[in-house]
């Protein structure tokens, strides 16, 4: 029996069959199994995940937004002074550029710590009555600590990141809001900690050897892995996983870098 | 006067719009919201279509570029997700086009870090998209616009400059190779995985 090409199982995953095909999925299983399984990839390719911009995306993102002038510059002493090449961005900005270059009277990344602290100690000071608040931007994602500027987040969610807080009334939506936005903040710092402690593209050598330091994240990696399958839906779990893999990763480009200048060619 | 509470959707859409009027204003912290908000959806669709990290991170930031400088033209005909994902693939689809001599495939781990899922089992994401990434470009475009991003062929071929037809021939092409790459990585955890998303 001639089985249906490729193609035409992979049509038939989202197109009626004509009644010649019909017939031959009727008397043969093999292809009925292979349009179901096309048809779940088809699936599976819809409910993909988005994707998580590689670590330094925004700071090379911000140089090059001021070096355009599309960023409304504060009085400031110290600005980049000039726009970066492509490749250049593609790295993201080194240290220098995240701690003095940029667009604001301020390294954004201090900004980013000092509005944690406000907010956490916002919260410990009873932020509740809302005065620092500005209601109408509630949710946004990146609390400012510019004088006079409101915190971006409402006293709900605030609240909540309050360790010694009692009941909190947030929403599921806003408690994944929380998660993932204190997840970035989380990456970010992590990323923020290993440039200054390690240099930006030296490989991690300052905890050993590297190698080992990678096999331990592979076996992590599993790990946590394993962790996800067992509770898909957990973002602590989940949470951990996506650090894991930035670290593995950041692990590995340094092995690379440190491979590529041992190579005498 | 005592006002009742203003429904979810309705807020986050007042919000998002006095974002929105502020970033075209060029204040940073907005800017950066709608970055933090909207990054990941941007680089997921131009990191299927580029098929490499490198070439996705230009292009998003392209893209961050561009919709900054259209901000003030923004007048919300489209939602504000809508009109960026139209940039997005539009800067991705016109970057490929520039960038086509350097093309070369090339077998890597990705440097991409997938945002935690919202179901479904990360290492079957991560299989599928190692098996989108092995797609030859043409086919792939095709595939991640028609079954991921959801665009008719109509679209796709007003996109990519093919007629109709031609879309959907590279699209089955493309589902086969995708098959084929994901049948050796276990197609019955894939069954399984798809049913764990849908139930």
């Amino acid at each position: 029996m001639e089985h249906l090409t490729p193609e035409t199982l992979a049509r038939l995953a989202d197109e009626a069959a004509d009644p010649t095909e019909a017939a031959h999925l009727d008397q043969c299983r093999r292809c009925r199994d292979e349009v179901q399984a096309l048809q779940a990839q088809v699936r599976a390719l819809s409910h993909l995940s988005d994707l998580r911009p590689p670590p330094g995306d925004w700071e090379a993102l911000e140089v090059r937004l001021g070096a355009e002038g599309l960023l409304r510059r504060e009085p400031t002493e110290t600005l980049t002074a000039s726009a970066p090449s492509r490749g250049e961005s593609r790295r993201g900005a080194g240290p220098g550029q995240g701690l003095g270059g940029g667009w604001g009277a301020g390294p954004s990344w201090l900004q980013v710590a000092a509005a944690v602290l406000l907010l956490v100690g916002g919260a410990g000071l009873g932020v509740g009555a809302g005065t620092l608040m500005d209601q109408g931007e509630r949710g946004a994602p990146f609390p400012s600590a510019s004088a006079g500027e409101p915190v971006g987040l409402d006293p709900v969610m605030l609240a909540a990141l309050d360790p010694s807080g009692g009941e909190v009334d947030l929403s599921l939506e806003d408690a994944e809001e929380l998660v993932r936005l204190t997840e970035q903040w989380h990456l970010t710092a992590l990323t923020r900690y290993r440039d200054r402690a390690l240099g930006r593209d030296a490989p991690p050598t300052g905890h050993g050897d590297p190698l080992t330091r990678y096999a331990a994240l592979e076996a992590l990696m599993a790990a946590s892995q394993a962790a996800v399958r067992e509770v898909p839906t957990d973002p602590f779990l989940n949470g951990l996983l996506v650090n894991m893999r930035a670290e593995r990763e950041a692990t590995l480009r340094g092995l690379r870098a440190a491979s590529t200048a041992d190579n005498w060619y | 006067m005592e006002r009742g509470p203003v429904p979810r959707g309705r807020k986050r859409a007042m919000m998002e719009t006095r974002l929105i009027e502020r970033a075209s204003d060029g204040d940073p912290l907005a800017i950066r919201a709608l970055y933090e908000r909207y990054a990941p959806r941007v680089y997921a669709v131009i990191r299927r279509i580029a098929g490499d990290d490198d070439l996705a991170q230009d292009y998003a930031q392209d893209t961050w570029l561009r919709a900054v400088r259209a901000l003030p033209t923004f007048r919300g005909d489209a939602r504000f997700s809508t009109w960026l994902h139209r940039i997005a693939v539009n800067t991705a689809l016109e970057g490929h086009r520039r960038n086509k001599r350097h093309q070369t495939r090339r077998e890597k781990l990705p440097d991409t870090v997938p945002a935690p899922p919202e179901n479904g089992d990360p290492l079957l994401e991560s299989r599928l998209e190692a098996a989108l990434d092995r797609v030859p470009e043409g086919m792939r475009r095709v595939l991640v616009l028609h079954d991921v991003e959801g665009y008719t062929h109509e679209e796709i071929g007003g996109l990519l400059g093919i007629n109709p037809g031609t879309s959907k021939s590279q699209l089955f092409k493309a589902r086969a190779r995708m098959r084929d790459f994901l049948r050796d990585t276990g197609a019955s955890d894939l069954e399984a995985g798809v049913e764990s998303w849908n139930t």
